[in-house]
C-alpha cells in the first residue's frame, strides 16, 4: 500500500505486516510537504502530485524500488499552495492533473513531457483549491474555480464544449459512463452529457457540495459542507443517480474529516475529527459498524479483508473488521 | 539418531511465527497498542505504523 505523509514523505509500505518497503523524501527537492490527491498505479509506476509553499511535482516512482523515474516540476500555485494537490488521472499515453493556480496539465506518460496546458483564467490571488479532473472515452473534463466545466481532447487539449454553471466548481469531478456529475458552491449537483456538456439533471441542496462525489450503483455519495471546503463536512448524502431524491443522509456527530465516501463491503465509510470510522449501509445508510481511533480520521484504503485507516497526525493502521 | 526438539523450544517457535507477520519494524507499533479506543465491530488490528505526520 502506497500513503503520502504530512510532513513530505511517500511510503511503499507491505501490506501484511506494515513494513517499510520503500520512501521517498520530497523535501530533497524543494519546499513541498503535502500529498493531497491520490496517487495512481500504471503498470509498474505510481504516479503522485505534491505542493507546498514553494514548489510541487509529480513524480513517477517505480513500484518495487522506489527509484524516481521522472520527476515535473511545478511552479504555478495560489498564496500558501505550489504544485499539483488533485488526483492524478489517466487516459491513454497522458497524465492529467490541476495546479494550484487552476491550470489543467497534460504529461507524457514515459517522458514527462507536457502535451498541453489549459488554464480557467483564475487570478489566483486568493487560496483556492482546485478540483481533480475525471475522463471518459477521449475526452478531459476540467471544472475551473470560475465556475466553468470544460470538455476537452485528451490529445489536442481542444475546447470540445464548455458550460458555465455560474458558480465556483465545488466538487471533484466524476464521470461513469456518459454522465458527467459536478458539484457546485451553490448548493447544486449536475448530471452533464459527458460528450456535449448539456445538463441533464440537477438537485440543489442545502448547502455547499464538497470532495469528491462517487457513484455506486443507482446512487451518488457526497459530502455537504456548509463552509465551502473539502474538509470539515457536516452531512454524508446519498442521492439517486437521476439527482430525483435524497434518498439517506447521516449527520456527522463531529464534523466530517474525510474527503471521499469509500466504498466496501457493501458499505460506505467516513470518518471524522474525533477518530470515529463509521460503516454505513449503502441502500438505507444504516449504521453497520463503528470504530474509534486517536486522532482525526484523514484517509481509508483496502483489501478483500483489510482497512487501512491513515490519521492526519500520521498513523496508519491495518484493521480487519469482524463478521 | 536425530536429536529431538525439546516442548519448549516448539513453543516458542510457534509463538515467533504467529505473531511474525505483524510486528518488526523499529516504528511499527504493537497491534492494538490503544489506537482502538471503542468498536462495534469485534474486529483487530493488525498492524500500526507511524509516519509521524
Amino acid at each position: 500500500m502506497f500513503i503520502g505523509s504530512c510532513v513530505g514523505t511517500f511510503f511503499a509500505l507491505d501490506r501484511k505486516t506494515g513494513q517499510v518497503r520503500w520512501s521517498y523524501n520530497i523535501g530533497q527537492d524543494g519546499d513541498q510537504t503535502s500529498f493531497h490527491g491520490n496517487p495512481l498505479v500504471v503498470g509498474d509506476q505510481i504516479f503522485t502530485g505534491t505542493d507546498g509553499s514553494g514548489i510541487g511535482h509529480v513524480y513517477s516512482f517505480d513500484i518495487a524500488t522506489g527509484k524516481v523515474r521522472w520527476k515535473y516540476p511545478i511552479t504555478k500555485g495560489v498564496p500558501n499552495g505550489v504544485g499539483l494537490p488533485t488526483d492524478i488521472v489517466r487516459l491513454g499515453d497522458s497524465l492529467f492533473g490541476v495546479t494550484f493556480g487552476d491550470e489543467l496539465v497534460s504529461l507524457d506518460v514515459k517522458s514527462a513531457k507536457v502535451n498541453w496546458t489549459f488554464a480557467s483564467g483564475y487570478d489566483g490571488k486568493a487560496f483556492r483549491w482546485s478540483q481533480s479532473p475525471a475522463v471518459a472515452v477521449d475526452m478531459i473534463f476540467f471544472g475551473g474555480i470560475n465556475g466553468t466545466v470544460y470538455g476537452l481532447h485528451n490529445q489536442s487539449g481542444q475546447i470540445i464544449w464548455k458550460r458555465d454553471l455560474g458558480s465556483r466548481v465545488s466538487t471533484n469531478l466524476t464521470t461513469t459512463g456518459n454522465e458527467l456529475y459536478v458539484g457546485t458552491a451553490d448548493g447544486f449537483i449536475r448530471r452533464l452529457n459527458a460528450k456535449t456538456g448539456e445538463i441533464t439533471a440537477e438537485i440543489k441542496l442545502e448547502t455547499t457540495p464538497v470532495g469528491w462525489p462517487t457513484v455506486t450503483g443507482g446512487s451518488l455519495l457526497v459530502f455537504l459542507n456548509r463552509g465551502g471546503g473539502a474538509g470539515g463536512a457536516q452531512s454524508l448524502l446519498s442521492v439517486d443517480r437521476s439527482l430525483k431524491k435524497i434518498e439517506w443522509r447521516q449527520p456527522a456527530s463531529s464534523n466530517w474529516s474525510v474527503t471521499r465516501p469509500f466504498l466496501w463491503r457493501s458499505t460506505v465509510l467516513a470518518g471524522n475529527e474525533e477518530g470515529e470510522v463509521r460503516a454505513f449501509r449503502l441502500s438505507d445508510g444504516v449504521e453497520q459498524w463503528t470504530i474509534k481511533l486517536k486522532g482525526t480520521i484523514r484517509s481509508f484504503g483496502s483489501d478483500d479483508k483489510v482497512l487501512y485507516i491513515g490519521t492526519l497526525a500520521g498513523m496508519v493502521t491495518a484493521y480487519q473488521p469482524g463478521k | 539418531m536425530h536429536k529431538q526438539i525439546k516442548p519448549v523450544r516448539v513453543a516458542w517457535l510457534m509463538i515467533v511465527l504467529a505473531v511474525g507477520s505483524t510486528v518488526f519494524s523499529a516504528q511499527i507499533q504493537e497491534p492494538n497498542a490503544g489506537n482502538v479506543v471503542a468498536s462495534t465491530a469485534e474486529g483487530k488490528v493488525l498492524w500500526l505504523y507511524d509516519t509521524h505526520g
